[in-house]
């Protein structure tokens, strides 16, 4: 494999307007995706010889079918309030990443074929021909925003900018242009059940591992039971929580407490996979195939209860999208939510004083918390206003003793991504994740500066796999980053005070 | 695609430099990726790594979770880089195994050019 050139910011502990530099990251583009994964997912193998009308077709489907869509390209006054909040703009300086900008990309095609003006005056409304260099223009761009929607947050008409991504993605699929990562992954869920491409006895062997694992080194008994018929909660989680550091000890977390609220709880190994890449292409049949596995699961299963373990994107997804997809669980029961947040359950035992918990047992780190986009910006938590920022640190501060936040412009809704969600944390696009990490890396330096910040806690199995792989390039131990329940796990004293 | 030479014959690897054929490995094939691979010579230690790889896989059919390889030859969890200097896809080429998944991928691959 060609080996990727990477250029790493200097971190200053504040992230400014950078002077722009003209196609700085033009060149740094995904791979095309693969004949046998895009008609797997049911998408032409190749470009489509016609594949401009059919293009310009699937842009006016989807305009029919999500008038938002309509109302984004249209509504759009190009006022630049977004220039500068996209970090990916700010750590590349490519003015093609100001959201704007790359949305423009596709607004221009939609207004020269799709409008009166644009049919009749063309350039004179900045509306263009739809090209092989601008479609290739798609396929770099809108491979370097990560749907993140911090954005939209700051859009004075409320743009939804990711729904603009995942339109133009989508129109790349259904002519024949895809983007590798993504297919392959989602054929990979198609195939064998989860994005990580792990068999059942894969994950059984890595279940037994772990327990035998925690006992050898800590003492305490667990169970990671899977497939367990009538069990009261079905756990649903990323399959990194079975497969890589630090996601393996939150998973060991989640096991303590459901062991010390004295339920009976088990994974499944045919809804192994909470994550779900359909949303990254923004196609509604793709995501509700693999959102099928869940509802197949809770077939078998049949348990009381489905909780969801630490992931951004699917929490979206199941938060905002599973009733639509796989809906109603009208066989689950209805004094809980469904589906159930961890940190909401782990918050709710703690509220009861029902988990004894040593915060000395992380007095080594100074904890700081990263709110993932799509829990901050695309879900909610608990059932107050902000429960999704307010649950997760609740729970940090009562398993430490030292928690503090990064600067206010960087967290709760106004977080700035990791630089690897929406479907490009693969290698080939390193350089572009790495800038794109570097606003958040300044927020987390300053904090470290000024308070001695050396825990990076978050819940998502994305930003655990990108930050861990990012923070060796500016300088940090890739140990700095983990769950919010690897916290949990540290301090849970096993034993003793049981029952809800 | 590319052909590669070693002590007894030579092998094929697709472009990314997994071996076309798993079943064409044996330790001098993995001797020869490992040198294409950025290696001299792989120590006892490294070949263990590679073989456990190949077992797990011929048994599961996917990669194991890497503490797993660790705990097997009694080293601390993050052995595959700082006590074998093996960044984990390496060690699975090495093994002669297939592309294990971009997902995968994504986790295993180590940085290009860490800063220290």
């Amino acid at each position: 494999m060609a080996k990727v050139k990477v250029e790493v910011p200097v971190l200053t502990g504040s992230t400014v307007f950078p002077v722009m530099k003209e196609g700085a990251t033009s060149g740094i583009k995904s791979h095309l995706a693969k004949e046998k994964d895009m008609v797997a997912l049911g998408f032409p193998g190749a470009l489509l010889p016609d594949w401009k009308e059919r293009a310009v077709e699937r842009m006016a489907e989807l305009l029919k079918k999500y008038k938002s869509l309509q109302v984004y390209l249209d509504i759009c006054v190009k006022c630049g309030s977004c220039t500068d909040k996209c970090q990916f703009y700010l750590g590349t300086k490519d003015p093609r990443n100001m959201p704007v900008a790359r949305q423009e990309l596709l607004r221009k095609v939609y207004r020269r074929y799709l409008t009166v003006s644009g049919k009749v005056l063309g350039p004179l409304v900045d509306a263009e021909d739809l090209t092989m260099e601008t479609l290739d223009e798609w396929h770099t761009y809108f491979y370097q925003c990560s749907e993140c929607r911090r954005c939209s947050v700051y859009c004075p008409y409320g743009i939804d900018t990711a729904e603009i991504t995942m339109a133009a993605r989508e129109i790349l699929d259904a002519i024949g242009y895809g983007q590798k990562y993504i297919t392959e992954i989602i054929h990979k869920v198609y195939t064998i059940g989860n994005n990580l491409g792990m068999p059942g006895p894969a994950i059984q062997s890595t279940l037994d591992f772990i327990v035998e694992d925690i006992k050898d080194t800590t003492g305490a008994e667990v169970e990671l039971p899977m497939d367990v018929v009538g069990a009261d909660v079905l756990l649903v989680t990323p399959s990194a929580d079975f497969f890589a550091s630090p996601h393996v000890e939150s998973l060991a977390g989640y096991a303590k407490v459901f062991k010390q609220a004295g339920l009976s709880w088990t994974l499944s190994s045919h809804a192994s996979e909470a994550g779900n890449f359909g949303m990254f292409i923004g196609n509604f049949e793709v995501m509700r195939n693999v959102a099928k596995r869940i509802r197949e699961g809770i077939e078998i299963i049949k348990p009381k209860r489905l909780v969801h373990g630490e992931c951004g994107h699917a929490w979206r997804i199941a938060y905002s999208f599973w009733n639509t997809l796989i809906g109603p669980f009208d066989s689950l029961d209805p004094n809980y939510p469904a589906p159930q947040h961890i940190c909401e359950f782990t918050h709710d035992l703690i509220k009861r004083g029902a988990l004894k918990l040593d915060k000395t047992a992380n007095d080594d780190f100074v904890v700081t918390f990263h709110d993932s986009c799509n829990v901050a910006r695309g879900a909610r938590m608990g059932n107050m206003k902000g429960g999704q920022f307010v649950i997760p640190r609740e729970i940090i501060k009562a398993t430490c003793n030292k928690f503090v936040d990064m600067a206010p412009n960087t967290i709760h809704e106004h977080t700035f991504c990791c630089g690897g969600g929406g479907g490009i944390l693969t290698d080939e696009l390193i350089d572009v994740r790495i800038k794109g990490a570097m606003p958040r890396m300044n927020a987390y330096k300053a904090i470290k500066d000024s308070h001695g910040a050396n825990f990076f806690a978050l819940i998502c199995a994305i930003c655990k796999a990108q930050m861990t792989k990012v923070f060796p390039y500016y300088g940090y131990e890739m140990e700095e980053v983990g769950g919010v329940h690897q916290l949990v796990n540290r301090a849970i004293v096993m034993g003793g005070k049981e029952g809800i | 695609m590319s052909s590669l030479k070693f002590e007894g014959g030579s092998v094929e690897l697709d472009r990314n430099g997994y071996l076309k054929n798993i079943n064409m490995w044996n330790e001098s094939v993995a001797e020869a990726i490992a040198v294409k691979q950025g290696f001299k010579k792989l120590t006892d230690d490294q070949m263990e790594v590679i073989r456990f790889l190949r077992g797990y896989y011929i048994k599961f059919n996917a990669f194991p979770f890497i503490q797993m390889v660790c705990t097997n030859l009694h080293k601390p969890k993050s052995c595959m880089t700082k006590d074998f200097k093996m960044d984990p896809l390496k060690a699975w080429k090495i093994a002669g195994l297939p592309q294990p998944g971009e997902e995968a991928i994504s986790y295993l691959q180590g940085p290009v050019h860490p800063q220290k």
